[in-house]
């Protein structure tokens, strides 16, 4: 063979191999189905969209609203209308002069992680300054000496709603998700700091110094404490957990990581958020999953049983199916976590389905 | 209830109260925010216990005048309870939460002599607007589980959340408390969204029920007749 015939072959091989590499990660007519399914979402959330931009009066559903139009497949933009202009002006509307973008005292950290993460994903480089002044009031929340938190208290590095100081896993991960989103610096000392309080939430004791650390490998919702009894682990956290590590620039060969991994394995499911009761934070669980998958980088998951999963398949036909007749999505098993709000939900969904479909 | 029972009730009330400030001020100098306001709601606590102990049996809390002494004393006592393990971390929500202790004062106060005119005995009264206080106070720990099981609207959530008078000073203080470490783990408020009271709106709620108390006890209007207040109340 001539070597530019061999080199054509080789190429064409190399070629074949990633195509089928790209394709393998989902059943193209699952990925289409998954795409028509997020179309119907969007559309449903167009017709609950308030007329000053808004999703149920929250900065946050907002945002995550906003986020989930402007990743999609579609890739909406600011130029295509209105229904991105809007919610976009809602959130600047509610910028606070202490770099908080939040309607209300509560809830600052989500509201303001969130918000972040939907105005770096427009693009447009006019939000920098926001962007940035949200930055540090994500950073001023996080507890330390200046709070007069000791290295060695539980609490340590941790990051609460953002009016109680008393932190957790959950809130952590939506400030690392947006300070990740928004390139803070790794060197930072905020990821430092951040990666202690979140080596305490695992149940993984040759990693966790606490006292009270099981075993599993998977994660409470803070140290030593579980809304689901004990400082039990369960699908949701561990995701944010496992999301948390390599936002944080941990390696996918760290014991935690492969600690997370291993329980994620061991309890793989989309049929419910494992370990938690009544399947409360069932949405939560399938957003922050499918990221947390998709950010892990296997397309395939091989349960305790040896099975072998493609994620991917699995939740696209999961989320397919429980989609409602007008193309939202609600927990109907439990509304705890604000899970009733199909603005909400059907947000939730589509950041998964983005993460699910993305070629 | 007779004065004999009154002392008998305020004697626990003036143990704990007193048990609990000299623990807290035990403390030492606070330095965690976390740390600092739920110690200073443990010090409005026992100073609320302190206060209406030192004043349910007296016969002279039965007139306007003293309930606005009252309410001014317990402000500026409760100011200085904070100082002292506090001063590390004091700023102006600690001065908020205060004087919101002297409205609350003022609006028991009211409402005992209110109560106390529609016929309950002295210092009957004043125990009967403590209890409801405290039953109140402790709406999101009672009505919580409620709330949870039945899917409710927001304004009934944003209602349990207003009745308490914990929640009043907890948004002086700027705290939002049923996401703090304790209630979070015995309320499913923290998973459920809620709006705290909007303080200068709840300040003006409690001291004009504590003045329509203090008025309809002193001035028995029709409306009061009616609804079986005495004119004048005898003190």
């Amino acid at each position: 063979m001539h070597p530019r015939q061999i080199g054509v072959a080789l190429a064409l091989s190399l070629f074949a191999f990633t195509h089928a590499s790209a394709d393998a990660l989902m059943d193209d007519d699952l990925r289409s189905k998954a795409q028509r399914a997020a179309d119907s979402g969007m559309h449903y959330l167009r017709g609950t969209q308030a007329e000053d931009g808004s999703w149920s009066q929250s900065v946050g559903v907002t945002a995550l609203a906003l986020r989930a139009f402007l990743e999609s497949h579609r890739a909406y933009k600011e130029d295509d209308g209105p229904f991105i202009t809007r919610p976009i002006q809602f959130i600047l509307d509610h910028v606070n002069p202490d770099g908080s973008i939040s309607e209300t005292n509560q809830n600052r950290n989500y509201n303001t992680a969130v918000a972040m993460s939907a105005l770096q994903a427009t693009g447009d480089a006019k939000y920098a300054d926001v962007i940035a002044n949200a930055q540090k009031f994500l950073r001023g929340l996080q507890l330390d000496d200046g709070e007069g938190y000791a290295p060695d208290h539980k609490y340590y590095g941790g990051i609460g709603y953002g009016g109680d100081e008393r932190p957790d896993l959950s809130n952590v991960y939506h400030a690392l998700e947006a300070l990740h989103n928004t390139h803070v610096d790794r060197n930072d000392p905020v990821w430092e700091r951040a990666l202690v309080f979140v080596s305490r939430s695992q149940n993984n004791s040759e990693t966790n110094d606490m006292e009270w650390a099981g075993n599993d490998g998977g994660f409470a919702y803070m140290p030593g404490f579980s809304p689901h009894g004990g400082a039990v682990s369960y699908g949701g956290m561990t995701s944010a957990g496992l999301l948390s590590l390599l936002f944080a620039g941990v390696d996918k060969n760290d014991p935690r990581v492969q600690a997370a991994h291993e329980w994620i394995k061991s309890n793989y499911s989309v049929d419910n958020n494992p370990g938690a009761k009544d399947n409360q934070g069932l949405f939560y669980y399938y957003n922050v999953f499918a990221k947390a998958m998709a950010a892990y980088g296997e397309p395939e998951i091989t349960d305790s049983q040896g099975v072998a999963h493609n994620w991917r398949n699995d939740l696209g036909a999961k989320l397919i199916g429980m989609q409602d007749a007008d193309g939202s999505w609600v927990n109907s098993q439990s509304s705890r976590w604000w899970e009733g709000d199909k603005n909400l939900c059907t947000a939730w969904s589509l950041i998964a389905l983005n993460h699910i479909a993305a070629k | 209830m007779s004065n004999a029972v009154a002392t008998s009730l305020a004697l626990p009330l003036l143990l704990a109260g007193g048990a609990t400030l000299a623990w807290a001020w035990g403390c030492g100098d606070i330095a965690a925010p976390g740390e600092a306001r739920l110690l200073s709601l443990c010090i409005m606590f026992c100073w609320a216990l302190l206060l209406l102990a030192a004043i349910c049996d007296r016969a002279q809390a039965r007139t306007l005048h003293y309930g606005v002494v009252a309410a001014m004393t317990g402000a500026a006592g409760c100011l200085v309870a904070l100082w002292m393990p506090l001063r590390g971390a004091f700023d102006a929500s600690l001065v908020h939460s205060a004087c919101g202790l002297g409205v609350l004062t003022f609006a028991a106060s009211g409402l005992a002599r209110g109560t106390h005119a529609l016929g309950f005995a002295w210092p009957t009264s004043w125990f009967t607007v403590l209890l409801a206080g405290v039953c109140c106070a402790l709406a999101p720990l009672w009505l919580g589980p409620l709330l949870e099981k039945a899917v409710v609207a927001n304004g009934v959530i944003d209602t349990v959340v207003a009745i308490s008078p914990v929640s009043y000073l907890a948004s002086l203080l700027e705290w939002d408390y049923l996401r703090g470490d304790w209630f979070y783990r015995h309320t499913p408020f923290g998973s459920l969204r809620y709006a705290y009271p909007d303080g200068v709106t709840s300040s003006v709620f409690y001291l004009a029920a504590g003045l329509s108390g203090h008025l309809s006890a002193d001035h028995a209007g029709p409306f009061a007749r009616l609804i079986g207040i005495r004119h004048p109340v005898a003190t």
